[in-house]
């Protein structure tokens, strides 16, 4: 049986609440610096949370992109962001690509639940009023959910399976540990992975509508995200565009790319919506076997965990989480890592948080340090006897040893993903 | 990698719900496609359209039995009525709720493009009005692109991976392969793998605006009975469809080890993309990418020198048709396969965007099963150059039905908007003594 080949990261793009690319992400990270605000629009809708983390890019900004692109017809930020955090880790990772060759075995998963919100919206308004839209003939493409990685295909010319994924808040993560398995399977040497989610509020309505949005913060957009903690009351929402190139060891080492980490595997599976789980509130069960198993997968004990990177939306399901992570961690016995959540930061951005989050893993490890969870403090009183005070940073603890990262994610639809990853100790 | 069978099928094609009707229509070559008055007052050109026939009572019917509370999205609601079908036709139990574990080897991959979109304008007419608070706590989960997915695995309690794909023509082939390849794997033993699309008349309008890249609108603008023809010479565009096909996959030993019927073996499978060059774009499928992917199934599924059966094409019945069948051509040259017949799909029931593949697979595996070819609607003749190619392959494709005729294997191609293919080889499954 032929060995399984080893899968590495090399190249990493960003656009979201508090960085719109990967240097000012690693810096608002460093100096623990929320990017979510009080939006004038959700007041003027009346939605009950009227905070959100929305990339800080101008509407000049996302055209005078497009346009380089000669994209200036997409609608959906959502794609746009895509576009942006992908062309920054294409060109991180070094692979060129031009407009009449294709990129010989790289293929692209890049997910969303929502990227079509623009260009629906639009094209309702056609059918159902006298709105003058421009360009009504290329639009629909933008509403089919693979919108984004037609486009990134467009830019890029990719030869191996290009498609999107959804698995709401699992995506990102998802798209991750389908390419190890393709990869180190021998299928494919590299892949684009990512998720991306559009800026309309018309995306974030329908959880405001069933009470999942943050309640009672919209004086103080600083302290609205707060997972963990006993004042949390629902999620910030918000949108952006995370990007990784996953490649073969192989493949990296014969072109001489920088590797940031290994991706040791991990593992996808769902609650079923059964026992204590729902569509909204995952199977304790679920979760506690999704880690387990992708710790065995990975070939990682509990006590080679250096760091967490939470779902940790700021939501009752933080209570959860925590739960099963002490239980599938066994941190009765085993002392817990670090653990924080980047949500506390930039708040929930659905689809494209595994993506975006992971990259924060990358670079905390890399960098060798662990940026606060705002807000964490009080804990919530069912988290609090289950977890060691001092490893849920309040400020950045700016030296750290960090071999093993582990991230997780859970999704509406009781979906859980969960990775793990490895500096590269290469000389 | 494990070997992987079929072990059930689940449909609502424009006919109805149920593979009896579905079987019934294919062979006696029913149009699924007419005029349709709901697409009044949508600025559509053409109102021709195969939208599935359910009754008010069946609809009822099954959200009453899955308790399934608001449902506003038709393409939730045909995935779920084929994804449970399939599940049943396989032989497998639905557990009960609360008490039962999720079955941890047992997940779904299940497609779509825009099964979002019926809950997403809901909802967006209500927050415009400041009446969010109105919508209810369904919304999100039918808005959010995995609702199908997310659906599926609750009602049927799955327990391994859970997910949506999307790639629009190309998501029910490729919903199939991510499944199978997931089994091949070992990570998972069963898979429902299929694809659904909404009947919402936004999506008929969003298509009859779309023109490919020649400029000339995407799809038909004429009378499809006597224009809607594969491989023909005047190209006139495609029929848009909605609906839903869905798939059992197993483990070979997981459907030995239950006895359960096996409808075939999946023995060559392939993904890839044209990059949008060479050729490719957007719009427009780049021949050589094709002929690859092709020919990469075929060599996985030994069928070098041997005859294929049928080939279920993807033709759709515009500018596309001609390239299928130059990258079938070049593919089978290059492996020394010749196949029997070709036939369209498509040309019965329209193009189901993305529950296409899901249907057509369905179709496909029926034919294998049953022991039948389906005839394509042709009212058309084949273009000349066409025509040569399918002579030099002495492959026909019947423009009518042959229903008693042994079939041991078929091809399966498709791809999609963005330059995207996929392409399957099946054989029945020999039982060893």
């Amino acid at each position: 049986m032929k060995a399984k080949s080893r899968v590495v990261i090399t190249g990493l793009g960003v656009v979201c609440a508090n960085g719109v690319n990967v240097e000012s992400f690693k810096q608002s990270l460093f100096q623990g610096r929320t990017g979510i605000e009080h939006l004038s629009i959700l007041d003027e809708l009346e939605f009950r949370c009227q905070n959100a983390g929305v990339p800080p890019l101008s509407e000049n900004d996302i055209q005078s992109f497009l346009s380089s692109l000669n994209l200036s017809y997409v609608k959906s930020s959502g794609i746009a962001y895509g576009l942006m955090a992908g062309k920054e880790a294409m060109r991180d990772a070094s692979i060129s690509f031009d407009s009449n060759q294709l990129i010989p075995r790289m293929g692209c998963i890049f997910g969303t639940g929502s990227n079509a919100a623009e260009s629906s919206e639009l094209q309702n308004d056609y059918i159902h009023s006298d709105r003058v839209i421009d360009n009504l003939d290329i639009l629909p493409i933008q509403s089919l959910a693979s919108g984004v990685s037609i486009y990134l295909n467009k830019i890029f010319g990719f030869g191996g399976e290009v498609t999107t994924n959804s698995s709401a808040c699992s995506t990102g993560t998802e798209g991750l540990l389908m390419a190890y398995d393709y990869i180190s399977e021998g299928l494919i040497d590299k892949m684009l992975i990512g998720s991306s989610e559009s800026s309309s509020p018309f995306v974030w309505s329908p959880f405001d509508a069933m009470f999942a949005t943050s309640q009672g913060f919209n004086e103080h957009p600083e302290l609205a995200s707060c997972p963990l903690s006993a004042n949390a009351t629902g999620f910030v929402p918000s949108a952006g565009a995370g990007a990784l190139v996953v490649e073969s060891l192989d493949s990296a080492l014969a072109r001489g790319a920088h590797i940031y980490v290994e991706l040791l595997g991990g593992e996808i599976n769902s609650g079923g919506q059964r026992k204590d789980g729902s569509m909204t509130l995952g199977n304790s069960d679920g979760m506690v076997r999704c880690i387990q198993h992708a710790l065995q997968n990975a070939g990682v004990i509990s006590n080679e965990i250096d760091f967490i990177s939470g779902h940790l939306t700021s939501t009752i399901g933080d209570v959860r989480e925590v739960q099963s992570l002490y239980h599938a961690l066994d941190w009765k016995h085993v002392p817990m890592p670090f653990l924080n959540s980047t949500k506390s930061m930039i708040g929930h951005s659905l689809s494209a948080s595994g993506s975006i989050e992971t990259i924060a893993l990358i670079l905390q490890m890399c960098q060798g340090f662990v940026h606060p969870s705002l807000n964490a403090f009080p804990l919530h009183p069912e988290i609090e006897p289950l977890v060691a005070l001092n490893k849920i940073p309040t400020q950045t603890v700016e030296t750290a040893a960090l071999q093993i990262g582990m991230k997780i994610s859970l999704g509406f639809g009781d979906v859980n993903a969960c990775l793990l990853l490895k500096k590269m100790n290469l000389n | 990698m494990r070997r992987v069978v079929i072990t059930g099928l689940g449909c609502v094609a424009p006919y109805g719900r149920g593979l009896e009707k579905f079987e019934n229509a294919l062979r006696a070559m029913t149009l699924g496609y007419h005029e349709q008055e709901i697409l009044n007052g949508y600025k559509l050109k053409n109102k021709v359209a195969a939208i599935p026939t359910l009754s008010e009572s069946e609809i009822v019917g099954f959200t009453d039995t899955y308790r399934l509370v608001k449902l506003r999205s038709s393409a939730i609601l045909y995935g779920l009525m084929a994804g449970v079908d399939a599940w049943e036709n396989a032989g497998l139990p639905i557990g009960a709720h609360t008490e039962s574990d999720p079955l941890w080897r047992a997940g779904t991959i299940f497609g779509t493009s825009c099964a979002g979109v019926d809950a997403f304008c809901y909802n967006v007419d209500l927050a415009r009005q400041k009446k969010s608070r109105k919508m209810g706590g369904r919304i999100a989960q039918q808005a959010m692109n995995s609702g199908i997915s997310a659906y599926l695995g609750g009602i049927l309690g799955l327990g391994n991976q859970v997910t949506t794909n999307s790639s629009e023509g190309n998501t029910g082939l490729e919903a199939i392969l991510q499944s199978y390849y997931r089994i091949a794997f070992g990570k998972a033993d069963i898979m429902l793998a299929g694809s659904t699309e909404s009947s919402m008349t936004n999506i008929f309008s969003a298509y009859d605006l779309m023109k490919t890249q020649y400029g000339a609108p995407a799809t038909l603008r004429k009378n499809p009975e006597l224009y809607y023809s594969p491989l023909s010479n005047e190209n006139n565009g495609f029929i848009v469809g909605a609906g839903s096909g869905a798939l059992v996959l197993e483990s070979l030993d997981s459907a030995l080890a239950r006895r359960a019927t096996i409808y075939g073996e999946i023995v060559g499978a392939h993904l890839n993309s044209g990059g949008q060059r060479q050729g490719g774009n957007v719009m427009d499928i780049n021949v050589d990418q094709l002929t690859n992917c092709i020919s990469e199934t075929i060599q996985m599924g030994a069928l070098n020198g041997v005859n294929i059966d049928f080939v279920n094409g993807c033709l759709q019945s515009d500018y596309c048709d001609h390239k299928e069948l130059e990258a079938l051509s070049n593919a089978f040259e290059k492996n020394q396969t010749t196949v029997s017949y070709l036939e369209s799909t498509k040309s019965l029931i329209g193009h189901c965007l993305s529950a296409s593949g899901g249907l057509e697979m369905v179709a496909s595996l029926l034919q294998l099963k049953n022991g039948f070819i389906h005839g394509t609607h042709r009212p058309l003749s084949i273009a000349p150059k066409d025509q040569d190619l399918l002579t030099q392959l002495i492959c026909q494709m019947s423009d009518s039905s042959i229903s008693a005729i042994p079939i041991s294997n078929f091809l399966k191609v498709s791809f999609g908007v963005g330059d995207v293919n996929a392409c399957i080889a099946v054989k029945k499954y020999i039982y060893e003594s």
